[in-house]
């Protein structure tokens, strides 16, 4: 009996060992799959959940006017999001934050409704107005942080400085032209965090900073522009033009004091603008010249020892270049033929000087001296001001505006002396006018005079130049078109500037439409620069469709004396007449 | 039958027997003192665990106290800008009563630099330039 106990005991015994040998050996399997074959697996799950890699956004850099003062800054805003599975009442909640943030309440609704559970409410709001929502405590309504480019001067060089998208990479504008730049390279920072998201001290914790971007010192003075764009919207209103540009220069660096259109916009808000007024008509807006193209014509008649400012011709009223365009102005076909010229005002045939010529502004007088100087130099004098060709200044999308100079069409040289046949941007003209100011020699406009990356390492710009008249030549252009302002006779006597002297010519220029042909309205413009005696301002001014008044003289020249006094003033320029 | 000697049994010369062996059994002083030293050792490595990790807080601290300033300096740099807009100034001047002046009068002070030529003599100039002949 006690033998039979001790048997069942031992077969007991041995199948609890054998369980528990199992076990062992089960729990040994166990843990040798874990630690040994998938032990790499687990060990990067369990890396991959404790530590996390977050980009460190680079810090775009900021865009300065020529003294340092901030036009584009970047700073940290706020976006607002919800998750819509916590929002209770989303109308209630949406007519709340719509009113705290100003914003349609319509979309903030569609917004808490989508299906979507994490939504974006609005992208970098101001820190006050997040803080209001914020403030409002509305359960599954959250807010971070997110970096917004913010301008400053609001609609101040708006086309200029352009904009950028919501994540910051560039448009428009300088912040399109420099984007790369401007961005910087991003970092990193690697870190180790618990299950409720906080960094483990002692844990692993690697920066990789970023690098910010360089910072664009621009040619703009800010007050300058102000004052342009603020002539130029008074010019808009006062004679009910569609658009009004300015340029600014300084002719011996070919630094862009100010290039101003108006109608503007703030790319702070530029929802509510047209994509029209984001474009930079200085150096989009190819418009036929006019008058203002013949300073080209005389200064390269004059250098070519063609004609002195005393050479006299006998002028008539009118010109006919091409046999018979004075008869009809179409064919039969309704084909309009050019090749008829006349002056602004009817006159008997009378004896000009070259300086009469330029201080009237006589059509017929510059032909004729044209047909001196010949069309290959004047095609040569042209292409030598930086007609027809970018200028290379650093905007985005420089129009080189256009020639028509086919050597066997009839009427398109004498079209092109006096400003028809050809289309300049407004840039294109302040540059040649600068290279009058400057001695004759004609310096490349640009509007970025450094970039100063994060070290502090600095990368000037160096324009181009090109002598184009000789000394003497351009001294002779400066007297002619000062004889335009101070002349009683002179077209742009409405230019004179207080305290200086002044030189410059108008320009008035049928307006062209493609398909339609010449219109009745008018572009009108000046360019001049002082003070006469050395230059150191170039102003053009150029209006699109004035109602009122249609002549440079009477439209633009008023705003170029208005702008050239307080630029001169601002430069701290001293009056060189009383 | 043949008397074997019994087998002399060969005992461990390092072994010894000793009196009073339930003497060295521990003590209740003895736990004390080990637990004591056991719970101190423990907050010792507590307290330098913590010694430690406190310059890592405080450094995350710090950081997160420089990028809130350096924010703060960006939206001060804003607000200055913002303030020295010319047409905020201009507006501001305006609601101070002030005005551009309608006329602009150039004074030459005697004895300081060259005095500035006049508009006659200016034209004298430009006059020569244009009548001359090619």
């Amino acid at each position: 009996m006690a033998r039979r106990n001790a048997g069942r005991l031992s077969t007991r015994v041995v199948i609890i060992a054998s369980i528990v040998i199992l076990s062992w050996v089960g729990v040994g399997f166990r843990l040798f799959q874990l630690q040994i074959v998938q032990a790499s697996n687990y060990e990067q799950r369990g890396v991959e959940q404790r530590e996390k890699v977050k980009v460190l956004a680079a810090d775009r850099g900021t865009i300065y006017d020529r003294d340092g003062r901030e036009l584009a800054i970047t700073v940290q805003g706020k976006t607002i999001g919800a998750d819509t599975t916590l929002v209770q009442d989303p109308a209630k909640m949406a007519k709340l934050i719509a009113a705290t943030l100003g914003i349609d309440e319509a979309n903030v609704l569609a917004v808490l409704q989508s299906d979507h559970r994490w939504v974006t409410i609005a992208r970098q709001v101001d820190e006050e107005r997040a803080q209001l929502v914020e403030n409002l405590e509305i359960t599954g309504i959250y807010t971070y942080p997110e970096a917004m480019r913010v301008y400053p001067e609001g609609t101040l060089a708006a086309q200029v400085l352009g904009f950028v998208d919501p994540d910051g990479n560039g448009l428009e504008g300088l912040e399109f032209q420099y984007n790369t730049q401007l961005t910087g390279i991003p970092g990193e920072v690697r870190f180790e965090q618990d299950r409720n998201g906080n960094i483990i001290p002692q844990g692993l914790y690697e920066v990789e900073p970023a690098t910010p971007g360089s910072d664009l010192v621009t040619t703009i003075d800010r007050d300058i522009q102000y004052i342009a764009e603020r002539a130029c919207q008074e010019t808009l209103v006062r004679n009910k033009a569609e658009r009004c540009t300015a340029v600014v220069l300084d002719p011996a660096t070919g630094e862009i004091l100010a290039m101003a259109t108006v109608p503007s916009f703030d790319p702070n808000n530029r929802s509510e603008s047209s994509q029209d007024d984001w474009t930079n008509w200085a150096v989009l807006g190819a418009y036929e010249p006019g008058s203002t193209e013949k300073l080209i014509t005389i200064a390269g008649a004059i250098e070519s020892k063609m004609v002195a400012p005393g050479t006299v011709f006998e002028v008539p009223d009118t010109l006919e270049v091409v046999k018979g365009s004075c008869a009809k102005q179409t064919t039969s076909s309704g084909v309009q033929i050019n090749g008829c010229y006349h002056d602004a005002e009817r006159h008997p045939t009378e004896s000009l000087t070259v300086r009469d010529i330029v201080t009237r502004s006589s059509n017929v007088g510059t032909i004729l001296v044209q047909k001196l100087l010949g069309n290959a130099r004047l095609a040569d004098y042209i292409e030598a001001f930086g007609l027809g060709q970018k200028t290379g200044a650093d905007v985005p999308g420089e129009s080189p505006g256009a020639l028509n100079l086919d050597p066997t069409c009839p009427s398109c040289f004498a079209s092109a002396a006096i400003g028809y046949a050809v289309s300049v941007t407004p840039l294109q003209m302040a540059a040649a006018y600068g290279a009058i100011a400057n001695d004759g020699v004609w310096v490349q406009p640009h509007l970025v005079k450094d970039l100063v990356d994060g070290s502090g390492v600095h990368q000037p710009i160096t324009p181009q130049t090109r002598q184009v008249v000789s000394q003497s030549t351009a001294k002779i252009m400066q007297a002619l078109l000062q004889n335009v302002i101070q002349s009683p006779e002179g077209t742009g006597h409405n230019a004179q500037v207080d305290g200086y002297t002044a030189a410059g010519k108008t320009g008035t220029a049928r307006k062209y439409v493609p398909g339609e042909g010449y219109t009745d309205n008018y572009v009108v413009s000046f360019i001049g620069m002082a003070p006469a005696s050395n230059p150191q301002v170039v102003v053009g001014v150029v209006v699109d469709s004035p109602q009122i008044g249609e002549s440079g003289g009477r439209v633009a020249a008023p705003a170029f004396s208005e702008i050239m006094e307080e630029t001169l003033h601002r430069l701290g320029v001293p009056p060189d007449a009383s | 039958m043949t008397a074997r000697p019994s087998p002399v049994r060969q005992t461990n010369r390092r072994l010894r027997v000793v009196a009073g062996g339930r003497n060295l059994k521990p003590t209740l002083g003895t736990w004390a003192i080990f637990s004591s030293v056991a719970i101190l050792l423990f907050f010792a490595l507590i307290l330098s665990r913590v010694a430690l990790d406190k310059p890592a807080l405080e450094l995350s601290e710090l950081r997160s106290q420089i990028q809130t300033e350096q924010d703060r300096y960006q939206q001060l740099r804003l607000e200055v800008a913002e303030l020295q807009a010319p047409s905020r100034v201009l507006e501001r001047a305006a609601d101070l009563g002030l005005v551009y002046p309608s006329d602009v009068e150039v004074v030459v002070a005697d004895g300081v630099g060259d005095p500035a030529p006049t508009d006659g003599d200016r034209f004298a100039e430009v006059k020569s330039i244009l009548t001359a002949a090619p």
